[in-house]
Order: structure tokens, then sequence, then C-alpha cells
């Protein structure tokens, strides 16, 4: 093996002595062997990622690491060792401790494998290891009948992926006599390839989707809280981005392609709307966590399928860090309760509502004015995902004004603030663009302008959060909070009663 | 409808109403987890004698009442357990039989008994072939059927289905501001809100939505909407054709399906104001319930009744081991086992099977906890002085430098053993609220919390004000708590928009790996740079209950309490508490008056490591009350015309223990008189280092996960604030007994966290009105906080709430475990046990040891049900140490009293003879 690939594929091996060493110590010794092992992982996977965004190269035969893969495999190596310090402490007196440190290892290898991969087999192999180490994680407590229903489940919905991506390895040696990445995708965007392009295309979307718990395959993803804690924080922040990853992998290809870039597009819009609004039903903290983990997948995927590739990476590692914390600390709810009553911000009372329908209507404005008649570049997705951080801003202002017991703040510190956060926004997704340079493509600068129906239909939610509803509206409103309350309900046999815990003898 | 069918009708109603109230008796009201109240999850047991209650526990509610003895042979293994206790306990229980034969040889049957479930039993190894010899002879015999009568599922999975709706739906109703969209229409009631909702369920199919929708308008005609829940019960009974006479029973069952949320509804309609919807939420849900029942199984008749069933317990492993000691004994290998007569090994496999677990448990119990006690005992009556004229108190010592009144808490036993030694300092134990029933709202805070026992209700309302010294910088600490408040508030909801969350996780996304870093790696530095920074946002002041009734705001809006307390109730609550403590004379120049509250991160049973006699809140108010109260002068006048003379040099400080760190914070010192700012310092250093001292003593108990640090008070401090830590402290675990008496009947005793002090002195209650108010009150909470470590010990996953690291907050009032499901009752597995099976707490009932003069305490127990109900039925053992005489006396269910024997290293009481109590064998 050359000394390049030897070096490529050096973080997932660290993982992978972690997992054998977590494996083959006594129950006691275990988390910390693994601890040690994560610790030279992110050592390894820092040194590494450095050299490479600095401008070195590591480019091997079956392993290579780029831009790309240095930024994910830092954002995986990173959380894993956060959240494995964080689950030796939080995981104390587990039966099957042994068990959960050797699987997280695993996972995170099988992540790091298909990270470095240059070779559609490697990447295969560690797709699919990734899916099996999560189902033994969400699985953990083996006695729990809810516990291994919704392992089985998990396993169905990735099956689907996994069964796609093994096709598109397939159909790629059958047809290119090649399994090699790069190769693969300059065969696939010759011309006369078409055919077989666009169903690999399709195959490695149908692989995103399932992994990224994206429409119609994102149901998996809120019953897999049967797994401890940490397991959902490394998942959300480490195991989801693969379908995102995926995509940015096989860029070129599907942009050769615009009817799936346009698929890829409405497949994360869907998805964006209907996770974040599942995640507004939602009576407990890690359902409405992992519904939100659906939504932003969906703004990932969204960004993808505009070609925003630079922008779905930033996405994925501002989320991963968030969505880490968000479950690390979903403890913290109750005593977040203790000193705060429930009072629901006023919604009917004009300001609010002129304030929101003015800023639907002048959104609505711009990005039809813009399509009309301004520069191309305007129309462009730049502005689409401009248009969101625009939306939280007018939240911000609307929630710190109408704060039941909030002090008064005048209008320039607010607006400043929310210029501060537009340009935080601005730079990381440039510095994003910037550091992975040439490893995903360059932006395109139009798109089509029915895109704008997306912001669109999202300024209208933002409204009708602060509108008062209309009678007329009631029958709807009930009919669609029932199927977002209840969806996959009774499907998985996740629910009983209380099986939980094996009587210890 | 005619009047007379109009007076069936509302007879039907009433009858219905009165089983759904009788029904509800099957659970305990269950509080939110943002005050965590410790009580007996089976409640309802309490009516029975402890011994049947537990035996009856797993069918009565579906839970274990008592550890299988695999578990004591371990507390055995570590010495916990006497084995002459054991004996004595076994003795008491086994009466001597006849003999059986073994391959020729008589045994006795109880020497046999002894022999093969006990002496011989744990720790041997077996060969596994004669092991799965006496597995098969065991087998042969059949088992004494168990009669279950848990409710179970015989429709084939419609209860299932029963279960994860009502669960889903009754979340969704009671949630207190988790979800952003919120159920509609819910302050109608759970069944107003529900009804229109469960048409659109897409889940249910086309048939039984029909069903459904069919039961619902035939309930619904001209039905006033306050009656529609209980038509619609009695549709859905009659529907199941479930007789009247079934009625409770059915419901009862129904109840035990989800028991955290049936027990949490009953909360919610016990604190409902009468005629509100929420009064009614358990009719509610049981029409819920019974209405998806009876769509759900219109072609398989579902049977929810408890119907006697007589199921084969699983092989009791126990027997066969015991049966497997006898065969070697004899020298019997597995064929010469196997080939002994069929009607010898029956004979003999029967005879075994005289003690089921549930009996050689009870034996162990009793054993446990009579190791537990006669060790507490002997040390108390070791340094019990006795003379002729009965028992002597040590000399009154001079004046001391301070004296400290601590909580009955378990957790203060140890911090006042380790500063006594510091100093001449005086402890007292005190039930932490401080006898004043308050609602208290802290300055400028939006919540006002009620900080007394849940067995009183709150009757004032206190908030606070800046203290003098601090009226200047008060308008800057609130503006500065509100911004603070309102910038969580705004993170919040940005996060949970279902439009403004992608723009926000992208402008402020990377930002979170300050905390997702510093939290888990540099706990304790960034928690002190975190509360440094919400110092600087928001200076922290020194503030002093406002007491003084208003006549202008007498009334509030929110349960109309009275605001403030008057000038006679100043005086009464003062007396009342020093009379009850027992500090009526002899007072210190800095009396120290000690809430306490923990200090944990990201802990949802935070609460449950709170001040149980606060309401699971923070003791430090209660403690402001009363220590401002008592620094009155004209309090202290109105105290002396009823003859508590308080010197004029005497201080009252409040203050709270922080039980966590261990750090003790002294409120408002600048308001100490500047001559006693030397005894203030002194003060200060002694706490300093007993919480150094007192930190190294818990840190042996605290091994796992130890980081390390050099100090115990980094150790502690890296522990309270660390997001990680599942066992942040033990809290209340290994409690085992409530010490009624001076400090000095257990202050040359190391108690080891186990036990409740309440500070007493009988010589100055002689119409024993202290003693009634200690047994009734502090010793009940005593009572529902062991009975609570108690079960959710031996049955974590049913009376716990199983393991933290699948817990899922629901609500912001409990948590589930997982995805769905019911919602969890008792303690989490982390809090009674170092690792799975590996317990920690030792669940003892609590034994309640008293000094003072037996006849009065007779006279209180006939007085008070209560205490005549925990004592009769053994939930309490009462143990009193008779002034007169310095005999320990122990209380006999039924009212008598039989002495105690405890050996007091060769005094007089050197007979360590047990107890002999009639009637309670059980062969």
């Amino acid at each position: 093996m050359p000394i390049q690939d030897l070096l490529a594929v050096l973080p997932a091996v660290a993982a992978l002595v972690g997992a054998l060493l977590a494996a083959a110590s006594a129950e006691f010794a275990a988390p910390r062997r693994s601890l040690r092992a994560q610790q030279v992982l992110v050592g390894v996977t820092l040194a590494l990622a450095a050299y490479v965004l600095a401008g070195g190269t590591v480019e091997g035969g079956l392993f290579a690491v780029d831009r790309l893969a240095a930024v994910v495999a830092l954002l995986t190596a990173g959380i894993s060792l956060a959240v494995q310090s964080f689950s030796v402490r939080y995981m104390d007196g587990d039966a099957r401790g042994r068990s959960f440190f050797r699987d997280m290892g695993l996972m995170v290898a099988a992540i790091l494998l298909m990270v470095v991969a240059a070779d559609l087999v490697v990447l295969a192999v560690g797709w699919v290891g990734a899916s099996l180490a999560l189902a033994s994680l969400i699985a953990h407590r083996r006695g729990w009948a809810a516990a291994r229903a919704s392992a089985g489940q998990t396993l169905r919905f990735l099956g689907i992926g996994d069964v796609a991506l093994l096709a598109a390895v397939l159909v790629a040696v059958s047809s290119f006599a090649t399994t090699d990445i790069d190769a693969v995708i300059a065969a696939a965007t010759e011309p006369e390839n078409a055919t077989v392009a666009a169903l690999l295309g399709v195959l490695l979307v149908i692989a995103a989707i399932a992994k990224s718990a994206q429409w119609p395959l994102a149901g998996w993803l809120a019953d897999t809280m049967t797994a401890p804690t940490p397991v959902s924080a490394l998942m959300h922040a480490g195991f989801v981005n693969a379908g995102g990853f995926l995509l940015a992998r096989f860029a070129d290809l599907l942009l050769a392609q615009p009817w799936l870039m346009a698929t890829v597009f409405v497949i994360g819009a869907t998805t964006a709307l209907l996770g974040s609004l599942a995640m507004l039903v939602q009576s407990d903290v890690k359902r409405a966590l992992a519904w939100s983990t659906v939504g932003q997948m969906g703004f990932m995927v969204m960004q993808c399928g505009l070609g925003a590739f630079a922008a779905a990476i930033y996405h994925l590692v501002a989320h991963g860090i968030f969505k880490a914390t968000l479950f690390l600390g979903a403890g913290s709810a109750v005593q977040e309760a203790r000193g705060l009553v429930n009072t629901p911000y006023a919604r009917a009372s004009g300001g609010g509502i002129a304030f929101a329908a003015a800023a639907v209507l002048g959104l609505g404005v711009i990005g039809l004015t813009l399509v009309l008649a301004g520069p191309a570049w305007l129309g462009g997705p730049g502005l689409l995902l401009a248009s969101f951080a625009l939306m939280a801003a007018i939240q911000a202002l609307l929630v710190w004004r109408r704060h039941p017991r909030g002090v008064r703040l005048s209008v320039l510190p607010g607006v400043a603030a929310v210029v501060v956060g537009l340009a935080a926004y601005i730079a990381g997704t440039s510095a994003m663009a910037a550091l992975l340079g040439t490893a995903v493509p360059v932006w395109p600068e139009a798109m089509p302008a029915l895109y704008w129906a997306v912001p669109l239909l999202f300024a209208l939610v933002l409204a009708a959060s602060w509108a008062p509803l209309p009678r007329a509206l009631e029958g709807p409103r009930d009919r669609l909070y029932v199927r977002l309350l209840l969806t996959g309900e009774g499907r998985s046999g996740a629910f009983d009663r209380f099986t939980h815990r094996l009587p210890t003898t | 409808m005619d009047a007379l069918n109009d007076d069936a009708l509302a007879g039907q109603t009433a009858r219905l109403l009165a089983a759904v109230r009788d029904a509800a008796d099957v659970v305990m009201a269950l509080w939110p987890l943002t005050s965590f109240i410790a009580a007996n999850p089976a409640r309802v047991l309490e009516r029975e004698p402890f011994e049947q209650a537990v035996r009856d526990a797993q069918r009565r509610l579906g839970g274990r009442g008592l550890l299988p003895p695999e578990t004591y042979e371990a507390f055995a293994a570590k010495g916990l357990v006497c084995a002459r206790r054991l004996r004595h306990a076994f003795d008491r229980r086994v009466l001597e039989g006849g003999t059986v034969t073994v391959a020729g040889v008589a045994l006795e049957e109880r020497e046999l008994l002894w022999r093969a479930h006990f002496e011989a039993a744990y720790g041997v190894r077996q060969a596994g072939e004669l092991r799965a010899a006496a597995a098969a002879a065991v087998g042969r015999v059949p088992p004494v059927a168990i009669v279950d009568d848990t409710p179970r599922d015989r429709a084939g999975g419609c209860l299932r289905q029963v279960d994860s709706r009502a669960a889903r739906w009754v979340q969704a109703y009671a949630d207190a501001g988790q979800a952003t969209w919120s159920m509609p229409r819910r302050d109608r009631g759970l069944f107003a809100a529900w009804r229109p909702l469960a048409m659109h369920d897409p889940t249910l199919p086309a048939a039984v939505r029909g069903r459904l929708a069919d039961l619902l308008s035939s309930a619904a005609d001209g039905v006033p909407a306050d009656q529609a829940s209980a038509r619609a019960l009695h549709g859905a009974l009659a529907a199941l054709g479930i007789e009247e006479a079934d009625w409770r029973s059915t419901l009862e069952g129904h109840l035990l399906r989800l028991p955290g949320w049936a027990s949490f509804l009953k909360w919610r309609a016990e604190q409902a104001t009468p005629g509100t919807p929420a009064a009614d939420v358990l009719l509610d849900y049981l029409a819920l319930r019974l209405l998806y029942t009876a769509s759900l199984s219109a072609e398989r008749p579902t049977e929810v009744r408890p119907a006697t069933a007589a199921t084969a317990s699983p092989v009791d492993q126990g027997l066969v081991r015991a049966l497997a000691v006898i065969a070697d004994d004899a020298g019997l290998d597995a064929a010469a086992l196997r080939s002994l007569p069929a009607q010898e090994l029956a004979t003999l496999v029967r005879t075994l099977g005289r003690l089921p677990q549930v009996e050689r448990s009870l034996i162990w119990l009793e054993a446990h906890e009579e190791s537990y006690r006669s060790g507490l005992l002997d040390g108390v009556a070791r340094h019990l002085v006795v003379g002729a004229d009965g028992v002597r108190p040590p000399a009154a010592s001079t004046r001391p430098d301070a004296q400290l009144v601590f909580c009955i808490d378990v957790r203060s036993e140890p911090f006042r053993r380790n500063l006594e030694r510091l100093g001449t300092y005086e402890t007292l134990g005190f039930a932490g609220f401080f006898g004043v029933p308050i609602a208290y709202r802290g300055f400028d805070e939006a919540v006002t919390l009620d900080v007394c026992p849940a067995l009183l209700k709150p009757r004032y309302r206190i908030t606070e004000a800046p203290s003098p010294c601090c009226s200047a910088e008060a308008a800057a600490h609130a503006d500065g708590k509100r911004a603070l408040g309102q910038l969580k508030a705004l993170v919040s909801k940005l996060k949970a928009s279902a439009a403004a969350c992608y723009g926000f996780v992208e402008a402020v996304g990377l930002g979170f790996a300050l905390p997702f870093l510093g939290k888990t790696f540099a706990p304790a530095t960034y928690g002190r740079w975190q509360r440094g920074l919400e110092a600087r946002l928001a200076p922290p002041i020194e503030v002093t209950p406002a007491l003084r009734a208003t006549t202008d705001d007498a009334w509030n809006e929110t349960g109309g309490l009275p605001y403030g307390l008057n000038d006679e109730e100043h005086v009464f609550f003062a007396e009342a508490a020093l009379s009850v403590m027992g500090l009526t004379g002899r007072f210190a120049r800095l009396v120290v008056l000690l809430g306490h509250g923990s200090q944990t991160e990201n802990n949802p049973y935070a609460s449950a490591l709170d001040c149980g006699a606060c309401g699971g809140n923070t003791g430090g108010p209660s403690a402001r009350v009363l220590a401002t109260l008592l620094n009155d002068p004209a309090v202290r006048a109105g105290l002396a015309e009823r003859g508590i003379a308080i010197p004029d040099d005497t201080w009252f400080l409040a203050g709270q223990h922080n039980t966590t760190t261990d750090v003790v914070t002294l409120y408002n010192q600048a308001e100490a008189p500047s001559s006693h700012g030397s005894d203030l310092e002194a003060l200060e250093a002694s706490l300093a280092q007993a919480t150094e001292l007192n930190g190294a003593e818990r840190r042996l108990a605290l091994t796992l996960t130890d980081d390390g640090s050099p100090s115990a008070a980094a150790h502690t401090h890296r522990r309270a604030s660390d997001w990680a830590q599942v066992r942040p402290e033990w809290g209340l675990a290994r409690n085992a007994a409530f010490i009624v008496g001076p400090r000095w009947l257990t202050d040359r005793l190391h108690l080891e966290s186990r036990t409740f002090l309440h500070s007493y002195d009988w010589t100055g209650d002689d119409a024993g009105k202290a003693l009634e108010i200690i047994l009734t009150a502090p010793m009940v909470v005593a009572e529902w906080i062991n009975t609570q470590y108690y079960f959710s010990t031996v049955d974590n996953a049913r009376f716990g709430s199983g393991s933290k690291v699948t817990h899922n907050v629901s609500g912001r009032i409990g948590v589930i475990q997982g995805n769905a499901g019911d919602l969890q009752i008792g303690l989490p597995e982390q809090s009674v046990m170092r690792a799975e099976g590996d317990l920690y707490h030792e669940p003892l009932r609590l034994m309640t040891l008293c000094l003072a003069p037996i006849d009065r305490v007779e006279e209180i127990i006939e007085r008070n049900a209560v205490l005549k109900q925990l004592f009769d039925h053994a939930w309490v053992t009462l143990v009193v140490i008779d002034p007169a005489s310095g005999r320990f006396r122990r209380y006999a269910p039924g009212g008598q009293w039989i002495d105690q024997g405890v050996d007091a290293g060769g005094g007089d009481h050197a007979s360590s003879t047990h107890p002999a109590e009639p009637n309670d064998h059980v062969l």
C-alpha cells in the first residue's frame, strides 16, 4: 500500500483501533482506553487536515484526502472526541459500556473510511458499516423490545439507501469497469454515457436521502431515541451528514443533469418544510431535536440542489456543532423551565402582524422584481439563501420586542445585532467556500425563478406563527396538527410501557 | 327526556364518577420534575400491613415489592447483613416442622430449609450437571399457581394500541411549554380538545374511525360540554359489555396500564380549581382510553377487567439451588438425584418450596434491617448515661460560639459532624422550610414557588426586596437579569422557529463550539466563567423578604393567598419554630439558619436533590424569612412575653448549604452588628474547613469517575458543573432512620449520612405538642422519601425511572424513556445504583428513634390515624427511649411496647435478645 494511502486512512484506523481496544478491555477500562485512541485520532486528523488545507496533497489509490474530506473528517473526529469524553462519565455504570464504546468507535471508523474513500467500494464499505454500527447502538439495551424495534426500522430505512449505493457500485463497475471515484465521475460526465449517468445519479440521490433522513425516507430518525444520548449527538453531527457529503462528492456528476439537481432541490425543500413543522408539535426534547435535524438536513440538501455545495458543507458543519451541543444538553430542559412562567407571546396585536405581513410582502416583491428585471446574478441561489437569513433576523427582532418581561432595546442595537448576525452568516459561508477551494464546484449564477416559491412559503409560515388564525382555517389547522403529531405512530413498535430495563438478578 | 329518565341518568353518572374517583386511588399523585416530591409510588398499599402489601405488589400494581433473595445475598457478601440476625429472622418466621427423608436419612424440616436456602446457599459452586438434575426435578413438581390479576392484554395488541395513542395525546395535553405548537383548544380540557382531533388520526383504520365516530356522536346528543366525557365513558363501558360491578376494577386496570401518566393527571386534577376542566382530567383520560378500546376491539371483545388468572411462575432458581445443596450434602451426584424415588423427590421439592422467593426475601429484609438498626441502637445506647433517675443529659456546656440549624435531610448529618469538631458549635435539625408555610417569589423573579412540604398548602405569599445595602444596585441587577432571560428566550425561540431556524444555525451554529467543548473538557472552568459573565451582566445583590402584611395587596390573583404576615403571626411562627426545635434558651451570639439546595448541570432530576421539606425547592428563602422574624425587636419582645428570652447580643443569620459542593453561603452578613464581625469571621473559616472535610468524606462514596482533583472542593465543584455527570451527588440514598432528640444523643456517632435528625427536647414539651408536629409532619415527609427510595430501588423499571442515558424530557414536566411511552415515576437508576444491578441505596424501611416519655408518644399515636397506620402496618418501625428509665422500647403492631434489646457494650442492657413477636409466622 503506497504511503499516501496509508496516510489518508490513518484516522479511520485510529478509530478502529479504539473500537477494538474497547472491545478487548475489561469493562471498567474500556472507556478510558477508547478515549486515548480518540485523542490520537483527533491528533492525526488535525495534522492531516492542516496539511491538506495548507495546500498539501494526499492522494492514494484507494484513499485520498482532499479539502472536502479534510473538513468533514475534522468535524467528525472533533465531535467524536468530545462525545467520547462526555460518555466516559455519562455511561458510567452501564451494563453494556464496553459494547457501547466498541460500536461508537466502529461508527466513527466507518464514517471516516467513507470520507477518505477514493474508491467506490471503500466508500460503500464505510457507508454500510456506519448503518450497522448505528443500528447496534440504537438497540443498546438489548432486552428492550422498543429498542430492537427502532433498530429494525432504522435498518429498513437505511437499507434502502445502502442497497441503492451498492447498486451504484455495480452499475459503475459494469459500465465503466472502474470503481475509482474520479474516474467514474469523469466517465459519467461524457455525453455518450448519459443514461448510465442518470441511473447512477438517481441511485446516489436515493442513498443520500436515506442517510440524511430526507422525505420520503425521513421517518426513521425521530424513532431512534432508544439510543443513549451521546449516540444521538454523534448521529446528528456525524452520521446524517453523510448524505450531503455524498452529494458534494459527486457534485460534478449531478450538475451535469439539471433535472436531477431540480429533484434534489425539491426533495430538500419539502423535507425542510416538513421537518421544521413536525418539530413544532413535539412535546419531548429529543424528538423535537430529531425533526429539527430532518429539516436542517433538508435545507442542506436544498443547498446542494441549488449547486451551492460550499454553503451546504458550511451548513453541515455549523449544524453539526449546534445539534451535538443541544443533544448532549438535552437533560437541561427541566432546569431551564424552573424559573420560567409559560406565558405565550402575544400574537394578535397590530404591530406584529403588520410587521410580518410587510416582511412577507416585501420579500415577495423584491424576489419578483429581481427575477423579472434584475441582473441575472441577483436572482441566483445566493440571494435565495440570504432570504432565510433575513427571515431569521425578522423573527429575532419580533421575539426580542415582544418578550413579555423583556427590557426594551432601542432599534439601533437591535439592527446592529442583526447586521452582525448576517455578517457572520456571509463570512462563514464565504470562508467555507475559500477553504474548500476547488474541491466542490463554484456556485452557479442562476436558478429557476420558480424556486422563489420556497422562501415565500417559509415566510408565510413565519407570518402564520404571529398572526391570529381565522376561524375558517381551524379545520385544516387541526388536520395538519394531527398529521404532524402522529406521523409514523405505531409503525415501528417503538412504544412500550416499562420494559426499558431488564430486571437485574 | 322525561324526569324519571333524567334522574336515572343522573344517578348512573354519579355512580360512574364515584367509580372513577375510587379507581384513582390506585395511583399516587406525581408532581412535575420542576419540583420533585418524593412520595410512596405504592401509596395505596399503605392501607395494608407492609408484608401483605409487598406480597401483593406484583398482583395489584404490576411491580416487585421486595428485592430478590440473590440481591440480599450480595449485600450479605459485603457484610451488610449479620449472620446472627439472619438466623433470628429465619427462626422467627419459620416454625419447626416434621422431618423429611433424603436418601434414607431423616432430616429436620426447619434445619433443612435453613441449610438449603440460607446457610449453605450463597456463594456455593455447584456442578452444572447436578444443577440440571435439580432443575428437572423442580420442573416436574407443579408450582403453586400464583394468582396474577394485573390487567393484561387479551385482545391481540389492542391495548398496546390504546396505550400508544393515549400516551401521545396526554403527552401533548400535559406539555408545559416544550412544543412551539401546542395542542389546539387544550384549555377546554383533555376530552374536549381530543375529541375533534381524534377523527383526523391518519393512523386509525377507517372502520375503527367509524366506530369511534359512532360512539362519540351517541354521547353528544344534547349533552352539556362538561358531561360529555362521563357520557362517552358510560357509552364505551356499555359497548364493551362491562357490568357496573366491574367498573371500578376495569378503570383501575386502565389507569395501571400507564401508571406514570395516570399519576401525573391525578396531580393535575388535585391542583386544579374545582369546576374547571382540568379538575376532571382523569375522567377525560379514562373516557379517551375506553373509547379507543371499544373502537379498536369491536370484533374482538377485549377484557381489561382484572380477571384472576393462574399463570405458572418461572422456575424458582433459588429452589433449584436449594435442592442441589441438599443433594450435595447427602452425597448424591446428578445420576443419584435423578434415580431417587419420584415420591421422595416430590416431597423434598415441596418442602423446600414452602419458602418461596417472597418469603425468603422477607426474611432477608428483616435481617438486613435489624443488622443496620442494632448497630445504630447499640451505638446510641453505648453513649447514653442512665442513672437511677433515668436518662442524664450531659452537663450543659458554656455558651457555644454559634448555633447552626440545619434541615433534617440526611445530608446534613455528616456536615454537622465535621463542623462540630472545629469549634464549640452547636447544631440542630429542623424541617428545612423552618415552619413557615409560604409561597415565595424571589426579587424580580417570574415564578412563585410553594416552599413548604407537599403535605401542607402554603398559607401566605412573600416576596423579596433588595436589602438596604443594595437598593442602588437593584435596578441594574433587575435589568441585567431581564436582559439575560430575554437573550435565552431569543435563542430558544429562534432554534424552535420553522422559518428562522436555518438562518439562525448558519449565523451562530459555529459559536456553539464554545459550550460544546467547554462543558465537556473543562466543566468547572466553563461554569465559573459563565457564572462570572452572568454576574457581570446582572451584578448579584443581597435581598430581604418583605414580611409585612399590606392592606392594598391583601389578595392577589394567584390562589388568593394573603400577602405577608401580621404582627401576631410573626410571633406565632417564631415561637413555634423555636419551641419545636427545642431552642428556647442558651442562645449563642450567632444563630445560623441554613436551608439547602443542590447544584447540578443538565439534570432533569435536579429538584430531587433539593429540599423535600420545601416542596422540591431550595431552602434559602425559608431560612431568610425566619431569620428576619427573629431579628425583629418587636418579635423578640413578643417572644419574651411568652417566656423565650433572646439576649440582645444574639444575631440570627440565614444561609444555604449547597449539598453538591458543601459550600455554605451566609446571607446579608453586612447587616450583622459590627460587634459580631470577629464571630462571623471565625465561623466562616470553620465552614470553609468543614466544606473540605465533608467533601473528602463524601468523595469516598463517589469514587466512580473521580477526576483525580487535588482537593475535595475541586472534585465536588467539577461534579456540580459537569453536564456529563449522572451522579453529581448521592442525594438521600441509603436513608434508613429518623432520630428525634437532642443532638447529644447522637453526636459521638458516625451516622454515615443515613439518618434524618430532628432536634427535640422532651423536657420542654409536657403537652407533647412539639413532638406531635414532628411525628406527623417531618417524620411523614421522611417516610415519603424513604418509601420513594425503597420502591425506586426494588423495582426501578416499574417504580423508578430507569437509566438516565435514554431519558427524554417531555413537556418540561417529566421524562419518558426513548421515543414514547409512560411518564417515568420515581428516581433514576443512577440515583440508587453504582452500576446496573450494583445497589448503592440499601432499601430499608424507616426506623424512627425518639427520646421521649412513652405515654406521651402513645397519646400522640392514639390521636393521629396517619401514625397508627404507619406503625401498625409496619411501614415505619418506632423505637422510643424512655427518659425515665433509659429503656429502649419498640412499638409492636397493635400497640404493645416490647423491650428492644441493645448492646451497650457491657452495660446494663447487654442482653441482645431479639424481640419475639407472636402470630406472624409463615408456616
